[in-house]
């Protein structure tokens, strides 16, 4: 079965450092999105999403979950969008606009 | 300041040990993240978009130098390089790692600081007036009061499980600069008749999705009678305040849905009811707390010799700072000198580790050694002697703190929104930037007088919107930030929560639509007249066809 959008990611943060990690093909956890296991059908994102929550349960991420993205990485949601890219503040207030607008 | 005694410092390093044990536990396994999330949060420990997030309290806003360059250094050591001022006057640091918290609490510890009650549902950091103990208008001090409840509230064992988070401000002056009325508990101190203080207790302010300006609960309340009075309202509260909807839970609801009579009824006969014995002694602990506190020693000070601007070169910018930015002391020779941290275009109340730390020592030679944060998301330097004025501008140019805009509209109150809270639904602080870049070059033009803007990004309203004169809330509409903006609103004496103007906007017109509104303002205001008043006077049409061109 497709899902919702073409292909998602599994996100979590690192229960060390709080930072936003993201669940690889080799099932690590990686802290950066280009790492991240693109998964593209249901049946499998869910088996791979039941893998992080074993993570959770190892202790080494905190409430991981399928994020949609598109197909250069960005995610479809602004929240997801600032989370995959960090925050939008920068020193032009524009600029900061623009980019995640 | 008050300087801690042997107990309230065991009572830190018991709890920095106690969450150092704690965080062990959880990397170890030995307890789940659903067990451990309430123990961080009672640490002021939060999980946020990209990090965690340590919440430090600054009780009252009141710090030593030490104490900000302590902070400073934690910004360098744990985070990057950085810290966010609150409007509960607390500092947060958005990049700790949970494995560093505990050395954190320890450094704090050293200082006389923690995180205790920053979160969870008991009774926060209690804020009062930025000019306290300084300010020419006080007339009763509220400062020892304040670290009588922060003692009485810390880790009090009735009120750790509250339904909801509670907050207290208080002000010993006419002129509110603590906001008491949009508080759970606002508390206005002031002269009796015999010269006593008595205390006017306010109930049931608050914020977040249904605002509220507090209500007047009882006059004139004794000293002596004030502790056991404030327990009885904590006791009803927490006996009959709603656990089974937490946007229903605060007592401002539940003050609603009691009256105001039947609830005075119910804190009366707790009050009467109530055993007087642990409060025997709140004066000898007033007496105490005032003892255990530093003066500054005004006298010493007033022979130092410091560069001053005479008078005999102009020096525009200067004086338009001295202008804006300081206000009277209550001792002759001294000011108040208010540092803005709201650069135009910058990030409300963020200050980097130099900042701090160079503001720690200009709080040294400067203001008796003392500092404190504004609720308004700025800092103040509370004793500083007029003649040294012109060498602390001097020095606040040189780190970038001298923007003269205190309570003008590029002032600005913004929480952090989507950008790092976990529960905002739209970005604040780019909008802050955008607004008070734009707002900046009409301020130095034209005399707008104080106007307050407040940008929340979220419904919780942790920027304080609704008592905004303009107000910015940000809510996630079918995917697509959208900006809905409140006019009217005050946050002093005269309380009142701010009229919706008309339908959202996006991000990028509300910086339009906010100069079209000052814009109006200017052109039909009356001589002297507040927009809000201008508001109140002309009505809400005329200002939403300016505003929605």
């Amino acid at each position: 079965m497709p899902l919702k959008h073409s292909q998602s990611i599994i996100i979590a943060n690192d229960l060390r450092t709080g930072r936003t990690v993201y669940l690889t093909e080799d099932s690590r956890w990686s802290d950066s999105v280009v790492d991240a296991e693109l998964l593209d059908q249901q049946d499998y994102a869910e088996s791979r999403l039941v893998t992080a929550l074993s993570g959770e349960g190892a202790n080494l991420v905190i409430d991981p979950y399928l994020v949609g993205i598109e197909p250069d990485l960005c995610a479809s949601n602004i929240r997801e969008r600032i989370r995959l890219s960090g925050p939008t503040i920068i020193n032009n207030a524009r600029v900061g606009i623009d980019q995640a607008a | 300041m008050y300087q801690y005694d042997q107990l309230d410092q065991s009572i830190v390093e018991q709890r920095s040990a106690e969450f150092r044990a704690q965080v062990e536990r959880r990397l170890a396994g030995s307890i789940s993240e659903a067990e451990f999330k309430p123990l961080r949060l009672m640490n002021g420990l939060y999980l946020q978009l990209h990090a965690y997030m340590l919440r430090v309290a600054i009780p009252y806003g009141v710090l030593s130098s030490k104490q900000m360059a302590k902070l400073a250094d934690i910004a360098d050591k744990y985070d990057r390089g950085y810290g966010h001022f609150t409007t509960r006057q607390n500092i947060q640091f958005n990049w700790p790692k949970l494995i560093e918290t505990p050395d954190i609490l320890d450094d704090l510890a050293g200082v006389q600081m923690h995180a205790i009650q920053t979160s969870g549902n008991c009774i926060r950091n209690i804020t009062t007036d930025p000019f306290a103990g300084a300010a020419a208008d006080e007339e009763v001090d509220p400062r020892p009061l304040c670290e009588l409840l922060r003692q009485w509230s810390t880790l009090h064992p009735e009120f750790a499980y509250l339904p909801r988070k509670f907050k207290f401000a208080i002000t010993g002056s006419a002129i509110d600069r603590a906001a008491i009325k949009v508080h759970d508990i606002g508390l206005r101190l002031r002269k009796g008749s015999d010269n006593r203080p008595l205390t006017d207790i306010w109930v049931g302010g608050g914020q977040g999705r249904t605002p509220k300006v507090a209500q007047l609960f009882k006059q004139g309340v004794a000293l002596e009678d004030l502790l056991p009075y404030l327990e009885a309202i904590m006791r009803v509260y927490n006996r009959y305040g709603r656990r089974d909807n937490k946007y229903k839970a605060r007592i401002k609801i539940l003050l609603a849905e009691t009256g105001l009579e039947k609830l005075q009824e119910q804190v009366e006969a707790e009050f009467q009811s109530l055993d007087r014995t642990p409060f025997v002694n709140v004066a000898a602990e007033l007496q105490r707390i005032t003892e255990n506190s530093l003066t500054p020693d005004y006298a010493s000070h007033n022979e130092s010799g410091e560069l001053t601007n005479n008078g005999s070169v102009p020096h525009p910018e200067f004086d338009a700072w001295k202008q804006q930015n300081v206000k009277p002391h209550k001792v002759r020779g001294y000011v108040i000198a208010m540092v803005s941290l709201k650069p135009a275009g910058g990030i409300p109340g963020d200050a980097t580790s130099r900042q701090m730390r160079e503001l720690a020592e200009l709080a040294v030679r400067y203001s008796h050694d003392e500092l404190r944060v504004t609720h308004r998301q700025n800092l103040v330097l509370p004793h500083v002697l007029e003649r040294d004025l012109f060498a602390l501008w001097q020095a606040l140019v040189e780190i970038e703190l001298a923007e003269d805009n205190i309570d003008l509209p590029s002032d600005i109150i913004a929480c952090p929104g989507l950008d790092y809270c976990a529960l905002a639904t739209a970005r604040s602080i780019p909008i802050a930037q955008a607004v008070s870049a734009k707002i900046r070059a009409t301020e130095k033009k034209t005399d707008l007088g104080g106007i307050s803007v407040n940008i929340s990004g979220c419904i919780n309203a942790c920027a304080h919107h609704h008592v905004a004169n303009i107000g910015v809330l940000g809510l996630n509409k079918g995917g697509v930030e959208n900006y809905q903006l409140t006019l009217g609103g005050r946050n002093d004496q005269n309380a009142s929560i701010g009229e919706r103007l008309g339908p959202g906007v996006s991000g990028d017109e509300v910086p339009h639509v906010i100069e079209r509104i000052i814009d109006f303002y200017v052109d039909v205001r009356d001589a002297g007249e507040s927009l809000s008043d201008t508001y109140d006077r002309v009505g809400k049409e005329p200002f939403k066809e300016a505003a929605y061109v």
